[in-house]
């Protein structure tokens, strides 16, 4: 594995291997009429994902678990979890925003999601820096290297009235 | 409801005009399995001034003068201000600051002894609260931890160590000024 990065392609491949990983930090979300910021942590299994966010304080945590046919939600003011077939609806209805679940798990790592056409923009290092992609404007930052693959530490997403900002200070790579 | 446990707990609440402590917060399924464990140090002060500042890495900063609370995410480049309410994370805050006056007005108290603490159990009479009951132990007069219940069991478990109570605390520690280049988002009601 390179110490510098540099080159595009050999980031891009590693990224693709990385399919089971967690993450912990910190997510804001800004709709027009709201913003919520919580902790978060993410566990990604290839397509089974497990989020837990919490207030802070530890107040109002919320758990999303789930994979592209199904998921289940977990809210402080519900004591039994709701479940549907897409996320995004799910935490649309109960959260008021919702996560881009299906790209987001691709974005995160810095890595255009492969279901779709993007817009992407390299850095002169080879990392992905901004990226255009079903409706979503993205930009990554802050970039370092866990167990030898160079991961975003913050990630910004804009598009459908939504503003997403995600922190992450911890990745622990399984693969 | 039990006045005495009420008196008791407002009594001590009266007790304390300043607080500054180190403290670990843990928050558990109910399976008791660690969600999530943070550190830090809070400072409190009448009437509902709060420092509570958590280490990274899960670094943040919520500060509050009494009547605006600023939530500064560091790591987010951005600081939250909204109005210092009644709400659950404010809860704690706004108690031990000093509004003994909203206790009886807002929760139902019992008090029981347990491991040589004495702990006052709240529950809130407005069951729309993300919480289902708060409790407070204390080891006489001193504040020992704080455990935030909510709906699914889960329970958030708030450690004091290194606590000093009716010291002199520097005003500034309870003004924030935003840092230049942050992103501000101002969800005060009606501002």
């Amino acid at each position: 594995c390179s110490l510098l990065p540099g080159d595009q392609q050999l980031q891009q491949q590693q990224l693709e291997q990385l399919q089971d990983w967690q993450l912990r930090g910190k997510l804001s979300v800004r709709t027009n009429s709201d913003s919520v910021t919580g902790y978060l942590t993410w566990e990604q299994q290839h397509q089974q994902y497990d989020l837990f966010i919490t207030g802070p304080m530890g107040q109002g945590s919320s758990r999303l678990q789930g994979n592209p046919t199904e998921a289940t939600l977990t809210l402080p003011d519900h004591d039994q979890p709701l479940t549907a077939p897409n996320a995004e609806s799910l935490m649309a209805e109960y959260l008021g925003w919702y996560l881009p679940i299906e790209g987001i798990r691709y974005w995160v790592k810095g890595q255009p999601s492969p279901a779709s056409k993007a817009t992407s923009q390299f850095d002169d290092y080879g990392l992905l820096s901004n990226l255009q992609q079903n409706g979503w404007t993205i930009r990554f930052s802050r970039y370092q290297q866990h167990q030898g693959i160079w991961l975003p530490g913050l990630i910004k997403l804009k598009g459908y009235d939504y503003t997403l900002t995600l922190a992450i200070n911890e990745w622990t790579l399984h693969d | 409801a039990d006045d005495a446990a009420l008196t008791s707990f407002v009594q001590r609440l009266g007790g304390t005009t300043t607080l500054e402590a180190d403290f670990v917060q843990t928050v558990q399924d109910q399976q008791g399995q660690v969600l999530q464990q943070t550190e830090g140090r809070l400072a409190i002060a009448n009437p509902g001034k709060l420092r509570w500042e958590t280490r990274p890495p899960y670094e943040q900063l919520v500060v509050s003068d009494g009547k605006v609370v600023w939530v500064y995410d560091q790591d987010l480049e951005q600081v939250t201000i909204r109005n210092l309410e009644m709400r659950v994370q404010d809860t704690p805050a706004l108690l031990l600051g000093g509004r003994q006056a909203d206790v009886a007005s807002n929760f139902e108290v019992s008090q029981f002894q347990q491991d040589g603490l004495r702990v006052f159990h709240l529950i809130p009479h407005d069951k729309s609260q993300l919480f289902e009951s708060l409790e407070f132990a204390y080891q006489a007069d001193q504040l020992v931890s704080m455990t935030i219940a909510d709906a699914t069991g889960q329970v958030t478990d708030i450690q004091l160590s290194n606590v000093a109570r009716n010291q002199p605390l520097d005003g500034m520690a309870f003004v924030f000024d935003v840092p230049e280049g942050v992103d501000v988002i101002d969800a005060r009601a009606g501002f």
